[in-house]
């Protein structure tokens, strides 16, 4: 099934589909979540944050609430604003 | 992990440094219900599943009747709502519109002029708190990841303005007919909310002028897309219970130390099931519910039908979310049920869990 789906994603990467950048996105986005807005563990949000398909990597800077996902040859970002907007995606590319 | 069975006296100041309701909202119960919660509890943080629950909070006439808290979750810890976020957005949709004296029969079109064009019918506010605006969507998170609209809208470049999004799909069906759950009816609600302030500085501290802060609800966090707008589908986070604050507003019909703060009416109608729900054959956990103002009803549509869950009573209503995020609300009990947990694969019994928990409450006295 992982199998599988890994091969989908090669051919969706080969071919554009919108879908990819997902996979960095969304692991950002809810990592920079869990992490700032809810205050849980690096390990717990890891997991959490993590879909079937993992990022290739990721970074976080704790002092400026930033985090960093790659995936698929995407990067996305997402940044801590504060307590009442949480946290903000941000989408690049390679 | 921490576990408190008794409810603690909880002195609160609200975001803006401006004294909260009284401390001790909850009452501090003298009695310990361990024994009536065992089996809720046994069902709620099974130790077999691959899931995990991080909070329970129930609570009987403002009495606490159990609090569990675990996986490094605290009394003070934020919780996703995910989904359950689309009814506190309904409560403010219709507070705002209540305000602005429009009726709920108001056009999406007068903000989103587009769909004039889309919809073969105009679709109104109410259309879409029944999810039933007949526009194109696709839900559905993990296990659709391909074709998911719910997906872009968080995760693509269509997270710049998710209601634009919304309003850029074709209709599939006429306004009414067709029950359809869409994160996108909620977000297109709320940007049609963010158009009715000409002052955007007036839009971005509407909720806690309006709702979190005369509620008392401290530290919530709402997350908003490219343009703004609250992302009413899915990013609220707070306190179970500050969740718990929000679900006795709707007990207390609107009213909050006397003063109204959200019309009884549009309560009332917001637990009517909307006719497109009764209509449409609903497939998943859900297909058994009917559907108000962005809340799951028990009711059933007519006598010839089941309820969803069959052992509870037609009057509860619930706001459900990702991860099996639960809150129930029993009014012949007085009672709120909350529950946060870590579940996406979606394998949490909420029916069994809540069956539990109904009987339990059902032996437990409380005073009013």
């Amino acid at each position: 099934m992982k199998f599988q789906l890994i091969l989908s994603l090669i051919l969706l990467t080969s071919c554009k589909h919108p879908i990819i950048p997902v996979v960095a996105a969304s692991f950002a986005k809810e990592y920079c979540s869990c992490r700032f807005v809810v205050g849980q563990t690096e390990k717990y949000c890891k997991s959490y944050a993590s879909q079937i398909v993992s990022v290739s990597s990721f970074s976080e800077d704790l002092n400026n609430k930033y985090v960093s996902a790659a995936a698929f040859g995407h990067l996305a970002s997402s940044q801590f604003i504060n307590k009442k907007y949480g946290c903000d995606l941000i989408i690049e590319k390679f | 992990m921490i576990f408190i069975l008794i409810g603690t006296s909880n002195a609160q100041v609200s975001q803006e440094g401006l004294p909260g309701p009284a401390p001790g909202l909850w009452t501090e119960s003298t009695s310990s219900f361990e024994r009536q919660m065992a089996a809720q509890e046994s069902i709620a943080f099974s130790t077999k599943e691959k899931w995990s629950t991080n909070a329970v909070l129930i609570i009987k006439n403002k009495t606490i009747v159990f609090e569990r808290y675990d996986n490094g979750f605290e009394l003070d810890t934020p919780q996703r709502l995910w989904s359950i976020s689309k009814s506190i957005s309904s409560a403010l949709i219709g507070m705002r519109w209540k305000e602005l004296n429009l009726g709920l029969n108001d056009p999406i079109s007068t903000y989103y002029p587009q769909l004039k064009d889309n919809s073969p019918k105009p679709i109104s506010i109410k259309n879409l708190l029944h999810m039933s605006s007949g526009i194109d969507w696709n839900e559905g998170y993990e296990s659709n990841p391909l074709k998911s609209d719910v997906v872009r809208i968080l995760y693509s470049d269509k997270r710049a303005d998710m209601a634009t999004y919304k309003a850029s799909l074709p209709s599939r069906s006429l306004p009414g007919q067709r029950f359809y759950y869409s994160s996108g009816e909620t977000n297109l609600l709320m940007g049609a909310l963010s158009k009715t302030f000409q002052d955007p500085k007036e839009h971005e501290v509407y909720p806690w002028a309006k709702l979190f802060n005369p509620l008392g609800m401290t530290d919530v966090t709402w997350e908003r897309d490219g343009s703004g707008t609250f992302i009413g589908s899915s990013y609220i986070f707070m306190k179970a219970r500050d969740l718990a604050r929000f679900s006795l507003l709707y007990l207390q019909k609107g009213l909050w130390k006397e003063k109204e703060i959200l019309d009884k009416d549009y309560i009332r109608d917001s637990l009517i099931p909307g006719p497109a729900s009764c209509l449409t054959h609903q497939k998943s956990e859900t297909q058994f519910f009917s559907y108000g103002h962005h809340w799951w009803l028990n009711k059933k549509c007519s006598t010839k039908e089941r309820s969803a869950f069959v052992k509870l009573p037609g009057s509860t209503f619930l706001a459900l979310g990702h991860h099996g995020q639960t809150l129930a609300i029993f009014p012949e009990l007085g009672a709120i049920v909350i529950r946060f947990g870590a579940d996406k694969d979606g394998n949490f019994d909420r029916e069994l869990w809540l069956n539990e928990v109904f009987n339990s409450l059902k032996e437990i006295k409380v005073e009013i």
